[in-house]
């Protein structure tokens, strides 16, 4: 039964693509826009990981933070694809007995600052304004790209936040304030531009559940540390330190994600299963309902950690650069993702055969598109079709270039799949 | 297993290396290639603590194409070179507070790198004088980004501004900014390294310990940027980048007890493993040069000389300090390769020591381990520098220099006694936020505890009244004060400004900073004269050599500012005002009005209209009248207390009506 | 019910009805007043049921959250100290200098910067105009020699990553010239602190022992280095200062001049009790300053919370010890227990009432805070830092028995050291200033308080009658001859200017009470004088120039029938008295309001009551006579005098009151620059003699 609707799906991919082949470099993409949001693949992950409360006596949600901030680097996601706000500075503060170093727990065996921290926005600069500007991504020019969310429709992004909270606000550093509908209004923002493809909000603050009320597009996923008319509670004080250094919520997370190294699929179900609300002190909450896949299939590394993994294959590239340049192409242009609207239909028609091809060939098997995952990643095809791009004199003769080259793959892969 | 990685990594370092260098002498062969330098100076200082200074310097011709290819000099900052147009630029980062007194301000690396607390940036640039500004505000922008700081904020106008004489080389188009509360820590470190060429992975900067450094009592991270002209045609200019990082730590007692009773307390011995936790293996396989230096400055030269002349044995065998620091004070691990004298006597000395390439057989660790105690004292700057607030209370206040005379002015004085009058040139730069309204006519000077006229003694000043939410306020002062000063005060007096309610910051309760105030001599000069400076000049010694003159940082002030309150008192009190402001102002409506004529007027206007409010009225005036004549005899209260029963009612109708609620809710 | 018929059923404009009940408050004022004023010593007596439990309003102080740091180390090197200055004493008795070099020589060990500040013992002067100004900076009594000057000695330790921006003080009175063993304890006490935060790290204030130089008095010493630090003279007239500084220059030191470190945050005063207090090792808070300032509470609390849950320590506030025992207070005490108990059962919710004796307790600590911050007199040398907005509180700790037969130093250096390090650690914690908490307030217990809202009910209701009543008695003054035959509009216009001239009468007895409250000013000049002599000088002084005034006045002596305006002239006086007083009271409760409650309670029910006695004698009728007697008992009093040494026998149980003492409290007050002085010379005394005067009034 499944296999004849596998077929079905993929006879309509077939006649896309010959369609697609035809009228390769006409740009009237808007018919594929509306598509594209669910077509297009995972691509990349960023995460934003935001502290808003100032001061030393909240040193443990720092510590929070930063948690997650080691979480998501070991998982995987660059330090260039996180964004860190930090409302104030701990690690150095002169009341901090332990100088460049952020402890979550009283046995100090986890520096979680470490040696190469990368905070982008800290102090003063974190407020409501900058916030919503990272998510909507309207900076002023002069902004620095590593302070940007550049994020694309294909983009996985975390959103962590922590701080003190109440009934559908979360307070910034004591002073101004974020509205439920404000969060509501950015994220529905970001999916009008495309800015991402899922997005899970986790949120560590007293009745952080309020906190998501009112969001309404598809493919969030949400989760808070509290229901409402709940405290979330910290974990334990350091004595040593005279701060309590961790909430609990946090705690319980880091633990979970502790035992997972990159290759470890746990589910994300399996990550809401392990919240015991006795240890938690109160009731995690999870908003699935604007979240179309199951849980249970989603790993936790499609957001707490980076797309693919990379497999080293001592073959040569070029069996496979000529494969799958599409894959590349869209790669190259996701750098400059924010470009013309031209270039992103291109990458969208792109995608979408890109998909269809990928498709076809996992079913049969799997190795395969894991090497053209590897082959799309490694960098140095990234240099070559980089190198290529600059020597061609037109984008469009190298788009029409690379679909024609497109067409032995095709033809492969529907005599694998008859 | 580390060690292996390390050494892992060194090899392919050393391999890339080689390619470069080969890739370098195949293309570049008519322009000169880059070069870098990395030093470590050490050295003892008078509170048992130790000053580490790293230098690293970096150079490449300036190029006026964009894609140039860098090999070693990073690629960033050229690009910041060109997109900007800079000539000069220094970022600085420091956490902690220079010493003067114990640390000494005479020297060197005191008038170079002791920066005011929190970020500090001034920049030069080559562009038309309408464009600087804009230039600015990009350039800060860029920084932040490069070095994960709020850098950013030096953007708004009422945070930086154009001094004219403080700094050598402003030809208008300088700007200067600071940011006194800025937080400095491992994330600035991080990209600050990342532009050396082998980053904190090989060299010197490996010894850099993230938790030792930040423990540090002063740490201040310079990285300054500047072209140098290299011949005649601007053609072959080369950019200079010069990263210095300068830490005073203090090497752990062991015997944490400190006990009045050892008056001259022992030098502790410390090694470089010791403070830093870590040895150097091996330089920077990059790097033109690699050397460590121990400098022992003039003071302790002149106290171990004395020492030893003291000391009969040592007098015999006639040791002095520079063969190899086997002397009475201390002894040295490692003997240095050279040892360089100032040149006048008694001076102070630096001992050499160029790091190897790489062997894992031996780790370079350097090690002082002491044997006598010593007491000396670092030369000090000509006026020991202090600012503080004046006066209290939300209104006012003044803001006070206050500049003490220290023995280099008494020598100053020996020097030139001849002619009787000697001077000598003093420049203070003050900068002022808005909010501290400063009323410069009140500007007093008192030399020697006694009021003087400005203008005997100043003899240029140049004043930028600050400007609401626009610019903050600027003062230079450039003083001639007689070399035989006492002391010398600067006083003025400010008003505190309001700010709008949303211009406080988050925690507006701590107060607002007045930044550093600026005072320089340029009439003294910080270098050292090394004897032979026909040897091999590294960029360090160069540096300490150079001609510069002594600049001094004065405290970062905290004025508390009047802040929105909405505490509990500040309710009541406004509260009962209202209530008190309510009940006079009707009193007094009520005493004023006639209320016969009233009656009367209300009576012939609207008297038919209701009986009920004749009634009403009747009985009040009735009721009144009855009570005013009655009111001389004693039974007034008789007389009053005929309506007292429906007041009483009243009161406990409303009163009842509360129970009930209370107690039903 | 009246008004809102008037209202809904009449085309009047809308102020109608507050006419409507002005006239009525107006008409009933005796009733009003009446319950008014029990309304008021109701709420007074209430206020302790009404107290609320202190609570730590600053999240970021964090007591107690840190383990203590303090070594055994630290306290040995400070009991050595102690040992040291004690030995010093014995050896040659007591030379300052040495003492004071030791303690230098103790601080340069811990890497501190040391500096000797000298200073001038300010001679406490009465000067009129320096009410209410910040503390001068002019008056240094010139012909002081050397041997004079006091020397402070002072230590800073600079927070080693600090910026340096704020600090934090320590304060140690300490008299070198006769060294006693409390005050050496505390130095110990303060070093074992001091040697320990020169080594931590997580330090961020830097922090300022000041070793104040007690033999001219504490406070003196301490506001003078104050002085010194917020407000210096550059431009001094430095007497031999050559000769006098040749014990200020210390070796290891470069810069012998005056040290500062940034903004001070907070202050603590340190010291050690001599005598011991039998029950066990307690803890003596002091927090009034200078007219009635009270610190941030929450720097109480958290010595408060840090002795009581850290280091066991019972902690003491002053009470009125006579107040303890007294019947009626337990009898009320109970009365409200059980009120209390009968609300509970009407609904649990309502948490009223507390414990009999614990009532007691509240309301001698209460009536003693009052009564400090009525006097005005700071109780210890944290007064001179909150005279530049700098929150400060004196602890003395009383160890169980007397220091001198006490051999367990070390244990209570330790205890002592502990209690302090966490004071400051947690104030370390802080980063803005003390901003969040109350301070304006009054302690019923050392946990408890009473907050400005509550405690301005009581005065409030005090002070309402007195408008009502002058209005009700100028409306009957100018209207109280309906059938006289002139009823003319210009009649009636001079009627209603009538109080102009009681007005006068009123302004001119004003100045009179100005005139009397300088006038000692000009006889403390005079030397040679004992209490005594002054107060007679002055008292017959007041006589005098009162009776030359009212001859000049035309005090209406005959004892013929007076005229109708000569009848109403009274109530006219009275009503001008009683707006002067109401306006005299609320300025002062801006200033200092303890002192405007107690004034109130004194002169109201006097103000209120005054009436010719004439009238009551002429109307022969039991009530009448009653009526005045108890005008005069009142008029008795509210006398100043007899009001003091009423309620000093009251107060304090040691016996001996002489008519001098009046004398030199109030040289206390001026000297202490009291805003209580003034209102008692400028307010209370004239509005006394007004109605003294309303009393023998002919009518």
């Amino acid at each position: 039964m499944e296999f004849c609707f596998l077929r079905i799906l993929k006879l309509t991919m077939k006649v896309l693509v010959m369609l697609l082949l035809f009228l390769g470099n006409i740009k009237n993409s808007t018919a594929y826009f509306s598509s594209s949001s669910e077509a297009t693949m995972h691509t990349n992950n960023w995460a934003v990981l935001v502290c808003t409360s100032r001061f030393w006596f909240n040193y443990r949600h720092m510590a929070n933070t930063l948690s997650l901030y080691r979480t998501v680097k070991r998982l995987g996601i660059p330090d260039e694809r996180i964004i860190l706000m930090l409302a104030d500075d701990m690690a150095c503060n002169a009341r901090n007995k332990y100088p460049a170093q952020v402890f979550n727990n009283e046995n100090h065996r986890l520096n979680l600052y470490g040696d190469n921290v990368e905070v982008d926005y800290r102090g003063y600069e974190v407020t409501v304004e900058n916030f919503l500007r990272v998510l909507t991504g309207r900076h002023e020019t002069a902004v620095p790209r590593s302070k940007r969310l550049l994020s694309d429709e294909g983009s996985h992004i975390l959103l962590y936040m922590t701080g003190h909270g109440g009934d559908e606000f979360l307070k910034f550093q004591d002073s101004e304030e974020l509205q439920s509908h404000d969060l509501a209004d950015a994220v529905k923002q970001m999916k009008e531009k495309g800015r991402f493809k899922e997005l899970l909000i986790m949120v560590d603050t007293c009745q952080a559940s309020t906190l998501f009320s009112q969001l309404q597009s598809p493919g969030v996923l949400a989760i808070g540390s509290s229901m409402k008319g709940e405290n979330s509670y910290s974990h334990h004080l350091d004595s040593d330190v005279g701060v309590s250094v961790v909430d609990r919520f946090t705690f319980y997370t880091l633990a979970f994600f502790e035992r997972l190294n990159i290759y470890d699929n746990a589910s994300l179900s399996s990550l809401f299963n392990s919240y015991n609300p006795n240890l938690l002190m109160s009731t995690a909450y999870y908003r699935r309902d604007l979240y179309q896949r199951h849980l249970e299939e989603v790993p936790v590394t499609n957001f707490f950690g980076s797309v693919m993994e990379t497999i080293h294959t001592d073959s040569a590239y070029t069996s496979l650069t000529n494969k799958n340049f599409g894959g590349a192409k869209t790669k190259t242009f996701l750098g400059q993702s924010f470009s013309s609207s031209d270039i992103n239909s291109v990458r969208n028609s792109d995608d979408e055969d890109q998909f269809n091809n990928l498709t076809a060939e996992e079913d049969q098997h799997d190795e395969a598109g894991q090497c053209i995952f590897c082959a799309m990643d490694s960098g140095h095809l990234w240099s070559f079709i980089l190198g290529n791009v600059s020597t061609h004199e037109s984008v469009d003769f190298f788009v029409c270039y690379g679909l024609v080259l497109m067409l032995p793959l095709l033809v492969f892969s529907t005599w694998l799949s008859l | 297993m580390a060690l292996l990685s390390r050494k892992g990594t060194l090899f392919l370092l050393f391999l890339f290396s080689i390619f470069l260098l080969s890739a370098s002498a195949s293309n570049g062969s008519g322009e000169e290639e880059e070069e870098f330098w990395e030093e470590l100076l050490l050295k003892p200082l008078p509170d048992r603590k130790v000053l580490s200074h790293f230098h690293f310097q970096n150079e490449a011709p300036l190029s006026d194409s964009f894609a140039r290819h860098h090999h070693l000099f990073p690629k960033s900052i050229a690009q910041l070179v060109k997109k900007f147009h800079i000539k000069a630029m220094e970022l600085s980062f420091t956490q902690g507070r220079w010493n003067y007194e114990r640390w000494g301000g005479f020297d060197p690396i005191s008038s170079h790198n002791a920066k005011p607390p929190g970020v500090e940036l001034w920049a030069v640039f080559d562009v038309p004088p309408h464009q600087v500004d804009a230039s600015w505000k990009d350039l800060t922008h860029a920084l932040s980004g490069l070095f994960c700081a709020s850098i950013n904020f030096l953007e708004s106008s009422t945070t930086y501004s154009a001094p004219k004489w403080t700094f050598q080389s402003a030809l208008g188009s300088l700007r200067y900014g600071t940011l006194p509360r800025e937080a400095v820590c491992t994330e600035n470190l991080t990209p600050w390294l990342k532009l050396l060429p082998c980053r904190d992975k090989a060299g010197l900067s490996a010894l850099m310990d993230r938790p030792s450094i930040y423990k540090s009592f002063y740490h201040s991270q310079r990285l300054h940027l500047t072209q140098a002209k290299t011949g005649a045609d601007p053609k072959n200019s080369r950019v200079v980048l010069e990263q210095t990082l300068t830490v005073v730590l203090q090497p752990n007692i062991l015997t944490g007890g400190t006990n009045y009773v050892s008056e001259a307390k022992m030098q502790p011995s410390w090694s470089l493993s010791s403070i830093f936790g870590r040895k150097i293996n091996g330089r920077c396989v990059l790097a033109k040069s690699s050397n460590v230096y121990l400098q022992v400055e003039r003071g302790l030269v002149t106290q171990l000389e004395n020492l030893q002349s003291s000391t009969a044995t040592f007098a015999a065998n006639g040791t002095n300090l520079d063969d190899f620091g086997r002397n009475v004070g201390f002894e040295l691990s490692v003997n240095p390769d050279r040892v360089l004298k100032e040149v006048e006597k008694s001076s102070s000395i630096l001992y050499e020591y160029p790091i190897k390439v790489h062997k894992d057989s031996e780790q370079f660790d350097l090690g002082i381990t002491w044997k006598h105690p010593v007491i000396w004292s670092t030369p000090h700057v000509p006026l020991y520098a202090s600012r503080f607030l004046m006066g209290s209370g939300n209104e006012r206040g003044a803001i006070a220099i206050c500049m003490k005379s220290t023995e280099s002015t008494q020598e100053l004085v020996a020097a030139n006694y001849v002619d009787q009058r000697c001077n000598f040139q003093v420049n203070v730069l003050q900068i002022v936020p808005w909010y501290i309204k400063v009323y410069y006519h009140t500007l007093q000077l008192f030399v020697d505890e006694k009021p003087q006229i400005l203008t005997d003694f100043v003899e240029r000043m140049h004043v930028s009244p600050s400007e609401d939410k626009v610019s903050p306020g600027l003062m230079e002062l450039v003083l001639k004060l007689p070399c035989e000063v006492k002391s010398a005060v600067l006083n003025i007096e400010f008003d505190k400004g309001f700010l709008h309610i949303d211009e406080y910051p988050p925690d507006a309760n701590q107060g607002f900073d007045i930044p550093s105030a600026i005072i320089s001599f340029p009439d003294f000069n910080a270098g050292l004269q090394f004897s032979d400076n026909s040897l091999s000049k590294t960029p360090m010694l160069s540096k300490l050599q150079e001609r510069s003159p002594v600049i001094s940082y004065t405290e970062v002030l905290l004025v508390p500012l009047t802040t929105p309150d909405f505490s509990m008192p500040y309710n009541v009190i406004t509260i009962t005002c209202t209530v008190f402001a309510l009940y006079f102002g009707s009193l007094l409506n009520a005493l004023r009005r006639r209320v016969g004529e009233e009656e009367r007027r209300l009576n012939d206007k609207g008297g038919k209209k209701d009986a009920l409010l004749n009634r009403v009225l009747g009985k009040l005036s009735s009721k009144f009248r009855g009570r005013s004549s009655v009111s001389s005899q004693p039974s007034s209260s008789s007389s009053s207390s005929l309506i007292s029963p429906k007041l009483i009612l009243r009161v406990l109708l409303v009163a009842g009506i509360a129970v009930a609620w209370q107690y039903y809710s | 019910m009246a008004e809102a018929k008037t209202h809904n059923n009449s085309n009047k404009p809308r102020p109608r009805i507050l006419i409507y009940l002005a006239i009525q408050i107006i008409t009933h004022s005796t009733i009003v007043s009446v319950i008014c004023f029990i309304a008021g010593i109701v709420a007074l007596l209430l206020l302790p049921v009404l107290a609320k439990n202190t609570y730590i309003s600053e999240n970021a102080l964090m007591p107690g959250s840190a383990t203590n740091m303090l070594s055994s180390h630290d306290v040995a090197e400070a009991n050595k100290l102690v040992k040291d200055l004690t030995d010093l004493k014995l050896r040659s008795n007591g030379s300052p200098i040495e003492s004071r070099k030791l303690i230098a020589q103790y601080m340069l060990g811990l890497d501190a910067e040391v500096t000797y500040h000298n200073f001038y013992p300010q001679l406490n002067q009465f000067h009129p105009l320096h009410f209410f100004t910040s503390p001068d900076s002019s008056i240094i009594s010139k012909n002081i020699s050397c041997a004079s000057i006091g020397i402070n000695t002072v230590g800073i330790i600079r927070a080693p990553r600090g910026d340096g921006k704020e600090a934090i003080v320590l304060v140690t009175p300490y008299n070198p010239k006769k060294v006693v063993l409390g005050e050496a304890l505390s130095l110990g006490v303060a070093y074992s602190v001091f040697s320990l935060l020169s080594r931590v790290t997580w330090l961020a204030k830097d922090i300022i022992w000041l070793v104040a130089d007690s033999q001219y008095g504490e406070y003196s010493s301490v506001s003078a280095w104050l002085r010194e630090y917020q407000a210096p003279q550059f431009h001094r007239v430095v007497v031999n200062s050559e000769t006098c500084n040749e014990s200020s220059t210390i070796e290891g030191n470069l810069y012998s001049g005056f040290r500062r470190a940034g903004t001070i945050a907070a202050a603590l005063v340190v010291k050690i009790a001599e005598d011991g207090n039998h029950f066990d090792d307690s803890l003596n808070i002091y927090a009034e300053a200078s007219n009635g300032q009270m610190p941030n509470l929450d720097l109480i609390n958290i010595v408060n919370y840090l002795a009581v849950h850290k280091q066991h320590l019972r902690i003491k506030v002053s009470k009125m010890w006579s107040l303890l025992g007294s019947k009626w207070l337990n009898t009320l005490g109970v009365f409200w227990e059980c009120i209390g108990q009968y609300a509970r059962r009407l609904n649990p919710q309502w948490k009223f009432g507390i414990p009999a004796n614990e009532y007691v307790e509240g309301t001698a600590t209460l009536a003693s805070s009052m009564y400090y911050q009525g006097l005005g007199v700071p109780t210890g040398p944290h007064g001179a830092f909150r005279d530049y907005q700098v929150d400060a509180i004196t602890v003395e700790i009383s160890p169980k028995v007397s220091p001198t037969k006490m051999n367990r130093h070390i244990d209570f250096i330790f205890r002592g050291g502990r209690l302090i390090e966490g004071v400051v650690r947690s104030i370390n914690n802080l980063l803005e200033k003390f901003h969040q908490s109350f301070f304006l307030y009054l302690l019923t217990s050392p946990s408890k308080f009473v907050s400005v809202g509550v405690y301005m009910i009581p005065f409030a209701l005090l002070g309402a009658p007195l408008p009502i009543v002058a209005a009700s008695l100028y409306m009957f003054s100018s209207k109280a001859t309906p059938q006289a035959p002139v009823a003319s509009e210009v009649d009636f216009s001079l009627e209603s200017w009538k109080w102009i001239n009681s007005a006068k009468k009123v302004f001119v007895i004003h100045l009179w009470g100005v005139a009397v409250s300088l006038l000692p000013y000009f006889l403390c000049r005079i030397p040679g004088l004992t209490p005594t002599n002054n107060l007679t000088v002055w008292g017959s002084f007041a006589v005098l120039s009162l009776v030359i005034l009212f001859s000049m006045l035309g005090y209406p002596t005959s004892v013929a029938v007076p005229s109708e305006a000569e009848k109403r002239e009274w109530a006219n006086l009275k009503s001008v008295t009683l707006s002067a007083i109401f306006i005299g009271l609320s300025l002062m409760s801006v200033i200092n309001f303890a002192t405007a409650e107690i004034g109130a309670l004194l002169i109201v029910p006097f103000c209120l009551m005054a009436r010719p006695l004439m009238l009551d004698i002429q109307a022969r009728s039991m009530r009448t006579l009653l009526l005045a007697t108890c005008n005069l008992a009142l008029g008795f009093i509210a006398f100043p005098p007899c009001a003091f040494l009423l309620l000093k026998s009251a107060f304090d149980s040691s016996g001996g009151y002489n008519i001098s003492d009046y004398w030199n409290w109030m040289e206390s007050l001026w000297a202490w620059n009291s805003a209580t002085y003034l209102y008692i010379g400028i307010v209370h005394l004239p509005c006394w003699a007004l109605c003294i005067h309303i009393l023998f009034h002919p009518s």
